[in-house]
């Protein structure tokens, strides 16, 4: 427990780490403004504005031309014959105010898909910096070689060092998350737009595995470094894995499974507890029923047990690669 | 290897609580203080803050404290790794090369620290290519060459075990020249031109009559009269190169 305090002082006391925290708080912020700005209700001031676009278009010349090709020829704009058919396609063609409001509320249940992974696969890539960075700056100094004759033990060391990333990005992520989805239901609350229990449900589930899920990106950034004992080889290593990785599985043999062994694919899964991808050997067809949700064939399931699989091993891997050669090789 | 009766580097964690070193140059991260890197130090060991005090207060770093490491000069980044290595009250202190790069200042602190710490009962183990440094500040020596250990003892001891030399000055020195090879000494002019008297190799402090006395007895049985008989004194260099002539160290370099 010592040696993980002074890894947590030594974090504390390094400015890239405070600055990394600092952008894991501050854009999940901007992301959070930028949601609660794009789904504020309509003001009077907005459905008046509207309305005016709307009757303005309403003279236009060619809608008034498309509405009389219309009553000549209803079937063609499919308007419904038997009725009246100057009414059916003016009420058709005629711009109505609401098209020129096109925000939607704020729904929660509609948001989880996409920022419920959105949110933790950006503080992956933060905590994944904030662990190299940490012990990369250790190597860089040389001061690896100091802190080996206070403590020889070197699984020890790594055990406390690893101990301190994965700590700190867990409660970064877990707060992180929690506040950004508590703040999206307080203002949706004071919109008077319910949230349906089922959605606490699953945020529950999206945060518990995110804060998993980037707590062991910490670890894996930090065990890359003590590897390669260099953050710019851990950052060239992810970029060429980021760009490289989805380019090589998208070549391979897979059976239309390519998708299944791409890296966003996994994290998705993981933090959504599965997710359907695309199976580039069957057609895909989607249809859905009135008030149903929509429906694909060609379409496969990756569930969480099978991402966690594919994770696990590259967290396992980069672990046991980390802790290999910091404990056999000479430290400078 | 066994340090303080146990065998490292299996058994190390046992002993490294009595084991201070600073090897090479000094490490610390240099964007914190170095205050700061010496409290991370000793909270790793269970130590207060007032034992990094005290050990800024002993290296004169107390008022640069609170400075970034990066800050400091050559002189006070050695003196804050010393400080850190004596954290722990080392029984064995290792330095390595501890001069290096400092000016004239900064290596007079640092050898002035040093024996400081070995005037308060630290055994300080210095690794140094200066020779002169070592036979300033050490009481022992060891000189490794090629890995091998060729001589090892009190620098006293050592320098008085080498070939003693003596400029001696006669009214003949062809004479005396003659008379001193024949007696087995090693002998050449003071000055190949116009030499004014001779060097002489006693062969060295093992003997049972001490060299000058030999010399002056062998010329004084030949009515040869010492005018001048001078020791001179060897260093620890010159008995390094003496020790390693046959060898080819240092040819490289």
């Amino acid at each position: 427990m010592r040696l993980l305090g002074v890894e947590l002082t030594r974090l504390r006391w390094r400015r890239t780490v405070l600055a990394l925290l600092a952008a894991a708080i501050l854009i999940p912020l901007v992301i959070g403004a930028a949601v609660v700005w794009d789904t504020r209700p309509v003001s009077t001031a907005d459905l008046v504005a509207a309305q005016e676009m709307a009757d303005q278009q309403a003279d236009d010349p060619f809608v008034l031309d498309e509405i009389e090709q219309c009553v000549a020829d209803p079937e063609m704009y499919g308007a419904p014959v038997g009725t009246d058919v100057q009414q059916a396609c003016e009420e058709m063609m005629l711009p109505q105010a609401e098209w020129f409001i096109s925000r939607t509320p704020l729904d929660l249940s509609s948001m989880i898909n996409d920022l419920g992974p959105a949110i933790p696969i950006l503080l992956v890539v933060l905590m994944l910096l904030l662990g190299a960075t940490f012990v990369g700056a250790d190597w860089a100094s040389g001061s690896m070689s100091n802190q080996l004759l206070f403590e020889p033990r070197r699984t020890r060391v790594w055990a406390a060092k690893a101990a301190a990333v994965a700590l700190v990005a867990a409660v970064t992520a877990f707060v992180v998350q929690l506040g950004f989805w508590a703040a999206l239901a307080l203002v949706a609350r004071s919109r008077d737009v319910s949230v349906n229990p089922e959605v606490w449900d699953s945020l529950v589930g999206i945060i518990g595995r995110g804060t998993l899920l980037v707590a062991g990106a910490a670890i894996v950034g930090f065990s890359l470094t003590m590897a390669f004992r260099s953050t710019v080889a851990t950052l060239g290593l992810l970029f060429a894995v980021t760009v490289g990785s989805t380019i090589v599985i998208a070549t391979l043999p897979l059976q239309g499974n390519n998708e299944r062994w791409m890296v966003p694919t996994n994290l998705s899964a993981f933090v959504l507890n599965g997710t359907d991808y695309y199976n580039t050997q069957e057609e895909t067809t989607c249809s859905q029923e009135d008030g149903e949700e929509m429906v694909c064939t060609g379409m496969s399931r990756l569930g969480v047990g099978g991402a966690s699989a594919y994770l696990g091993f590259i967290l396992v891997g980069t672990g046991a690669l980390g802790w290999q050669s910091f404990r056999r090789r000479d430290v400078p | 290897m066994q340090l303080f009766g146990t065998t490292v580097p299996t058994k190390l964690p046992e002993v490294i609580g009595r084991v201070g070193a600073v090897v090479e140059s000094p490490k610390f991260a240099p964007h914190l203080s170095g205050r700061r890197n010496l409290m991370l130090l000793a909270r790793t060991i269970g130590l207060s803050s007032d034992r990094v005090d005290e050990v800024l207060a002993r290296v004169s770093l107390a008022g640069r404290d609170q400075d970034p490491f990066r800050t400091y000069s050559l002189g006070m980044k050695q003196r804050l790794a010393i400080a850190g290595a004596l954290l722990k009250r080392p029984h064995l202190l290792i330095l390595d090369e501890p001069t290096n790069g400092l000016d004239p200042a900064g290596i007079r602190e640092i050898r002035d620290t040093i024996r400081d710490l070995a005037a308060s009962g630290v055994t300080v183990l210095l690794s140094s290519h200066i020779l002169a440094e070592v036979q300033q500040v050490c009481t022992s020596a060891t000189i490794i060459g090629h890995g091998r250990m060729l001589a090892s003892g009190p620098v006293d001891e050592l320098l008085a075990s080498a070939n003693e030399s003596y400029r001696v000055v006669v009214g003949d020195l062809a004479t005396a020249h003659r008379v001193l090879a024949e007696a087995g000494f090693s002998v050449s002019p003071d000055d190949p031109e116009t030499p004014t008297g001779l060097v002489v190799e006693s062969g060295g402090g093992s003997q049972a009559v001490p060299g000058a006395a030999r010399i002056s007895e062998t010329l004084g049985r030949r009515n040869l009269w010492v005018e001048e008989l001078t020791p001179l004194r060897i260093d620890l260099e010159t008995y390094f190169l003496e020790l390693t002539r046959d060898q080819g160290l240092g040819e490289s370099q």
